[in-house]
């Protein structure tokens, strides 16, 4: 009773379909949107095609039956043909393997096979009950295409990607450094390794490229002391200067430092020093830092020298931060010309004065003339000139202090006092100044 | 069984309901394995030379020539390299690749010069001449060959062979014999004691513009699935066990145009919706075609994961490499998308896909125009197409009709040559039955 119940609703439905809602439905769909059986949905068809032109004799009915044989001996045919050509095809085939209902809409005989195709998509046929099924056509889990994937994308990966990053930052290291003479003296010591070609352009601006190693060890101490306070697991990373990956990340890093223009490269090492990077934040909060300008081509480079807190100076330094800050933006650097004439500028800044590169002559032991490039800091009145020699010979002090603890073999530890022997070096370089006047 | 059904007694006295039975059919299984390793192996090093192939191909002909030739003409005659024939008029037998010398073959060099004609040439897709000439040529030295055992017109560049011959005065060598490395040992066919199909089908061409097949598509798709037919037809289906598509499914070898990338990103929907829709129900073996998105030289890659997310997904979807090799059963399949065949029909007077399959089992080699005139990547250590195990099944894609016969070899070897037709065109697929190497075509329209 259930099962004429059922038959008698889906009858109902089908109706409705096709004759009030004029759809083309097709065994498949039909099956598809009543969830029944495939063969339960051509019998409901062959039910309806009985049934409806007796109730209905006006209605007209286009019916299509697909039907399949053997045409020749090795050759059979499966087709969709109206129920005028069926006869006629059947006498064509030799053996006839099966016929049954294809679809059933309302009005004249065609077919319309692009119709089919609308009703009918690719997708459609796996929610249809009665397909075959196998033990093999199963889905895999994810790991397993993950794994599929993970296959494809190593043999992609072992021949492309180690190419990539060295032409990077080849093609960057060179747009960026271009005319300093450092660079070809340290140019013989690179090694094979691109990432120590940053080394050197990192050395070059402030360092005497005395040995690599050597560099190496100074700004890894010189680093270190930058994480003394902040992070003392780097400490321990840094105080390894053989590993030249880590070697590179120190130097990569102050080079993020000096260089913010340098916006690609930074995005390359950025992913490497990703664990010191967010340590920088952290130290600048607590830290002096001392910027130097080094040109090369007329573009900015900044150097942030991070200096500890435990030195005197700290309580002017915070605001000589922001004074350096806003004279920097509005003053233009003029080109370095070579390493000895580098000026750097102290973190010690009158923000009335104007800085000013001047030739400045002198006379050396020897009675030679030397024509020097230095930085004058010209305040905009007239009165101040006096002034403004004292903070020249500071600012040329300092850079000479700058070089000279490099040059010493310190600890990390040395690096917290790196404040103070600028000052004695002033001193000294104070007194040379006067002498060779 | 599945063609053989015998016709109702009358069309008034069935009953609908016992032929539609509900039925939940089970698609029956055999073994399967992938034998085409060495088509996925070959390296992809572009800086190796072309004549690497032909000396790996010598190689390996010789040592399987050897002892065919002892067997053919006994120790009588000496083999000679041809470096070593000095005796004018002595009978010996020498071992070669035969080249062919061809006036119409088309040359980079005469194709330049034919850019400064006023007049363009019409192009030509046959290039037999009455002047071709053999030659043949081994590792050091080439001889012309000359005599009525050979017909120039039956055989291509690339062939390697014994000749049983001598040379005369004029340093041209006269041929009275020809020995073929001839199909190798079969493996023993299984006997079943069911009914089990494979279904061959190519040149689905689902990224053209036009659509006339689309509906054939899914008509296939419907018997493929077991919606269509009576439940006992319905049984019979489930006993096709394994789909090959030999090439073609974005574009067949007719289209003129090569498929640019927007079409294959258009048509990419479509070819993965239908191969999962295949491949949720039968095991599908998806190889490329020359015209697919997956490289023009053989032996072709098979296509990448990432143009089918859906039908990935179903473990019974297999991207296979073009050739294929693999043995479904225990019976050894092999394959191509038809690019093989074709050169060797182009280059030669035999006409019929069907001709040019028995001679390339008689030469033991899938493509021997590769790489004269067939793109192929520089292999070598080893000719990958040498055929090393002798096929059951022998397939070709992308022709254009469907034929099939069933060859016989030397040794009693059976192999079901199949051509399989394009599907764009003709609407037809073959099957072959496992149990009898029968080969039927289906037609859907």
């Amino acid at each position: 009773m259930d099962l004429d119940e059922s038959l008698e609703t889906n009858l109902n439905t089908l109706k409705n379909m096709i004759l009030d809602e004029e759809k083309i439905v097709t065994y498949i769909s039909l099956s598809r949107d009543l969830c029944i059986h495939i063969n339960k949905s051509k019998q409901l068809l062959h039910l309806f095609v009985r049934k409806i032109p007796k109730e209905y004799p006006d209605i007209k009915l286009n019916v299509n039956y697909i039907v399949s044989g053997l045409t020749e001996d090795s050759k059979a045919r499966t087709t969709v043909c109206t129920e005028d050509d069926l006869k006629n095809l059947k006498t064509s085939f030799k053996i006839v393997f099966y016929e049954h209902v294809y679809s059933v809409n309302k009005g004249s005989p065609r077919t319309d096979h692009a119709a089919y195709l609308l009703v009918c998509k690719f997708d459609d046929f796996n929610l249809c009950a009665g397909l075959i099924k196998s033990s093999e056509c199963n889905k895999m889990t994810i790991d397993e295409i993950g794994g599929l994937k993970e296959n494809s994308r190593q043999t992609v990966t072992n021949g492309g990607l180690e190419s990539v990053p060295q032409k990077k930052i080849k093609t960057e290291s060179k747009s960026v450094v271009k005319n300093t003479q450092l660079e070809n003296k340290i140019a013989p010591i690179v090694t094979e390794n691109s990432k120590s070609k940053i080394k050197t352009e990192v050395v070059s601006p402030t360092k005497e490229p005395n040995n690599k190693q050597n560099n190496n060890h100074k700004t890894q101490k010189g680093i270190a002391g930058f994480f003394s306070k902040s992070n003392g697991v780097n400490k321990k990373v840094i105080k390894e200067p053989e590993q030249k990956p880590k070697a590179a990340k120190e130097n990569i890093q102050l080079k993020d430092e000096e260089k913010t223009e340098m916006d690609v490269e930074n995005q390359i090492l950025k992913t490497k020093t990703s664990d010191k990077e967010e340590s920088i934040p952290q130290k600048k909060n607590k830290i002096l830092t001392h910027t130097k300008k080094s040109t090369a081509n007329g573009r900015k480079r900044k150097r942030v020298l991070h200096v500890s807190d435990s030195d005197s100076d700290e309580e002017a330094d915070p605001f000589a931060v922001k004074e350096e800050i806003k004279s920097e933006s509005d003053d233009e650097i003029p080109p370095t010309p070579s390493a000895n004439s580098i000026k750097i500028t102290s973190g010690i800044v009158n923000p009335k004065k104007r800085r000013k590169v001047v030739d400045k002559t002198y006379i050396d032991d020897e009675g030679y003339v030397h024509t020097v490039k230095e930085e004058i800091y010209e305040s905009y009145s007239e009165n101040e000139d006096d002034k403004n020699v004292k903070q020249n010979v500071k600012e040329i002090k300092v850079e000479k202090k700058e070089i000279s603890p490099k040059d010493k073999k310190s600890d990390v530890i040395m690096t917290k006092k790196k404040i103070s022997p600028p000052q004695k070096g002033k001193q000294a370089t104070l007194a040379q100044f006067f002498k060779k006047k | 069984m599945l063609f053989k059904v015998d016709s109702k007694p009358s069309a008034d006295t069935k009953n609908e309901n016992n032929e539609f039975e509900i039925l939940d059919a089970e698609r029956r299984t055999v073994n399967y394995a992938d034998c085409s390793k060495r088509f996925y192996q070959v390296s992809r090093d572009f800086s190796q030379q072309y004549a690497h192939i032909y000396s790996a191909r010598l190689n390996t002909f010789r040592n399987i020539l050897i002892p065919i030739v002892k067997k053919r003409w006994s120790d009588k005659y000496k083999i000679l390299k041809l470096c070593e024939l000095r005796d004018k008029g002595t009978t010996c037998i020498i071992m070669g690749t035969l080249f062919k010398l061809q006036e119409l073959k088309p040359s980079i060099l005469r194709e330049l010069s034919d850019q400064l004609e006023i007049l363009p040439q019409p192009a030509k897709t046959h290039f037999v001449h009455d002047t071709d000439t053999l030659v043949l040529e081994d590792e050091l030295q080439r001889i012309k060959l000359s005599g009525d055992c050979i017909d120039v017109n039956r055989v291509v560049t690339g062939v390697v062979t014994a000749l049983l011959g001598s040379e005369d005065e004029d340093g041209i060598f006269t041929v009275r014999d020809v020995c073929w490395a001839g199909s190798c040992i079969q493996k023993p066919l299984p006997k079943l004691n069911d009914d089990r199909y494979i279904v061959f089908m190519s040149g689905l061409n689902l990224a053209s513009k036009t659509g006339n097949h689309l509906f054939s598509l899914n008509l296939l798709l419907e018997w493929l699935f077991g919606f269509c037919g009576t439940s006992e037809y319905q049984e019979e289906i489930s006993k096709v066990v394994r789909v090959v598509i030999a090439g073609g499914i974005y574009a067949n070898q007719s289209n003129e145009s090569t498929l640019n990338e927007s079409d294959v990103i258009a048509a990419s929907e479509v070819v993965d919706s239908f191969a999962a829709a295949l491949s949720a129900v039968v095991p599908l073996d998806l190889m490329p075609g020359c015209k697919d998105p997956a490289g023009i030289m053989l032996p072709q890659k098979p296509f990448h994961y990432c143009l089918f997310p859906k039908a990935v997904e179903y473990k019974s979807f297999n991207r296979v490499s073009n050739p294929y090799e693999c043995d479904i059963g225990g019976f050894v399949c092999l394959g191509t998308s038809g690019e093989p065949v074709r050169d060797v029909m182009r280059y030669s007077k035999l006409d019929k896909p069907l001709d040019v399959m028995k001679k390339t089992l008689e030469w033991r080699h899938i493509a021997p125009t590769c790489p004269d005139t067939v793109p192929c990547t520089p292999c070598l250590d080893t000719d990958p197409f040498t055929i090393y195990n002798c096929p059951a099944i022998y397939f070709n894609g992308n022709c254009d009709e469907f034929s099939t016969e069933l060859f016989t070899g030397d040794d009693q070897q059976s192999v079901r040559l199949v051509c399989i037709p394009n599907f764009c065109e003709t609407k037809t697929v073959a099957l072959v039955n496992l149990k009898n190497l029968e080969c039927y075509s289906m037609v859907f329209d």
